[in-house]
């Protein structure tokens, strides 16, 4: 059971959320419920700059931003949901709430990276590649199979980062392992390497975009 | 006894034929003319002198896409909207004129040999874009 | 073969596509530098929704990265009788956007059209999809777009957006340069 409770959101923000919760129940792999009382909350839609009540249970905080914010990927600390809210990105934050929460229970230290090689069968949610370094970590887990070592290495993401990714992954059924395989190499691998002018052009239009 | 009732086209069917009518004219009476056509300026075609409807419908999308291109090249150099422009080759010349008239109006696109006479062709070509933009404005009165 | 553009004399290119009212030239004004060119005339076969303008020559913005390079972002007509301009406007690019409305009667069917369409210029796995209005239109959901195009290519990235986001065109180009990257890693 998912305990999901509002702290000083919009009214009809919160009327969307009691609705979504209700239509979601069971639907993401466990039951939700909305709450009143901030103290039984496993997660709070809190407006920005709110600082949450002391909490005798620890509790996920997702920021409403509003609807015309335009917040810069990966400069934001926690959760957010841009408002309006809908099925689709209420979705998206309580998987996102399910896995930290997930993460929090792990004892400290307790880090057990995944063992094996694996590759995705399909790409990610919106949400999932808005991270930092995601996009390029689903492509190369979609051209082809990796160990975790492999994965950090060849994406820049730290291990405990490719970690997290994969299990989630995996408990949404969008990677698969790949075990006892040499890595495969699809016939468009073999294309000879970027040109510099080309890899070039890429980095810079990183840069000027503000791409991750 | 029966009496024959002559059948009123609906307005739109009647523009097109007296756009036919206008098409055919300018093809009997122009020296070169292969084939004239008028299409909407997002690429329908409204009434060809070509027969096969693969090629009316091509060569009216291909016709509405460069008619928006050769504006948007004249406004970008800084010369407006231009009324038409001409393309020129080896085989003959292909002469396409903007026709007013609502809904951003309608290109007519008429290809010649090497015979025709390009400034008897321009004239013919506009006579008949202002008999084509003079239907349409009764169509829409 | 990947045909890979030139980039030495500065040309990068990348081509959105989709159906009328997808969000071409929105997505393209977002990352442009400077007023787009547009080639939008009025629709002469009635509005669809509130768009009574649509596009029949291409949309063209750019997005200077220095000196000597420039990105060139096209936007194709999306009507089918426009084909030729897609065939035009493919050439060269070093990526494709593919754009869906959801909202409308076969958004999977509008992909896959367009899937098909650009395959022979531009290689799948250069290409990225946008889902937009799946607010108004949850269903098909990302699932049953996957489900659907398994037998095509399973992996392309088929992701929710909102072009008037400037952020969500980004999003969909940073996982486009992450696939070109990649493909030659």
């Amino acid at each position: 059971m998912l305990v999901v409770g509002v702290q000083e959101i919009l009214p009809k923000d919160q009327l969307v959320l009691r609705s979504l919760l209700r239509l979601l129940d069971g639907r993401l792999g466990r039951r939700l419920a909305f709450s009143e009382s901030i103290d039984d909350c496993d997660v709070v839609f809190a407006a920005p700059g709110v600082s949450l009540a002391a909490q005798s249970r620890r509790t996920v905080a997702v920021r409403v931003l509003p609807e015309e914010s335009n917040p810069t990927p990966g400069a934001l600390q926690g959760l957010s949901i841009v408002a309006p809210l809908r099925m689709t990105n209420v979705m998206e934050a309580l998987r996102a709430c399910v896995e930290a929460i997930r993460q929090a229970k792990a004892p400290p230290g307790a880090f057990a990276p995944l063992p094996g090689r694996y590759r995705l069968r399909r790409w990610p949610d919106a949400a999932a590649l808005r991270q930092p370094g995601i996009p390029r970590l689903a492509a190369l887990l979609t051209s082809r199979s990796f160990d975790l070592a492999g994965a950090s290495a060849a994406s820049g993401l730290p291990p405990a980062a490719v970690d997290g990714f994969l299990k989630a992954c995996l408990a949404l059924g969008y990677a698969e392992t790949d075990e006892g395989a040499a890595p495969v190499t699809p016939p468009h691998a073999a294309a000879a390497a970027l040109p510099g002018p080309m890899r070039s052009v890429l980095g810079r239009l990183r840069e000027r975009l503000k791409l991750w | 006894m029966n009496k024959t009732v002559p059948v009123k086209p609906a307005p739109r069917v009647a523009f097109a034929l007296q756009c036919a009518d206008l098409l055919a004219q300018l093809r009997r009476d122009t020296a070169g003319v292969v084939s004239a056509s008028i299409a909407t300026a997002d690429g329908l075609p409204v009434a060809s002198t070509l027969t096969e409807d693969p090629e009316i419908d091509k060569l009216a999308a291909i016709s509405g896409s460069i008619s928006a291109l050769a504006s948007a090249l004249s406004r970008q150099v800084g010369q407006g909207d231009p009324d038409r422009f001409i393309l020129e080759s080896a085989s003959g010349t292909i002469v396409s004129l903007k026709v007013p008239g609502q809904q951003g109006g309608m290109v007519l696109t008429v290809v010649t040999d090497r015979n025709a006479v390009l400034g008897k062709l321009l004239w013919d070509c506009r006579a008949t874009a202002v008999g084509v933009a003079s239907s349409a404005s009764q169509l829409a009165a | 073969m990947v045909n890979l553009p030139n980039a030495l004399s500065g040309e990068t290119k990348i081509v959105f596509t989709g159906p009328m009212g997808a969000g071409k030239t929105t997505a393209i004004c977002a990352v442009s530098d400077s007023k787009t060119l547009s080639t939008e005339v009025p629709m002469s076969d009635g509005a669809l929704r509130a768009k009574t303008t649509t596009t029949v020559g291409f949309d063209y913005g750019e997005c200077r990265l220095d000196e000597a390079h420039t990105l060139r972002l096209f936007g194709t007509p999306g009507q089918e009788r426009f084909r030729f301009m897609w065939d035009i406007l493919a050439q060269g690019a070093f990526g494709l956007v593919v754009l869906i409305d959801n909202t409308q009667p076969d958004p999977i069917g509008d992909l896959q059209r367009y899937l098909e369409a650009f395959a022979p210029h531009i290689p799948r796995q250069r290409t990225v999809v946008g889902i937009g209005r799946m607010d108004e239109a949850p269903s098909p959901s990302i699932d049953d777009y996957c489900q659907r195009l398994g037998s095509i290519d399973p992996l392309i990235p088929i992701i929710e957006v909102d072009v008037r986001r400037p952020e969500d065109v980004r999003l969909l180009l940073s996982v486009l340069v992450s696939l070109v990257e990649v493909q030659h890693e």
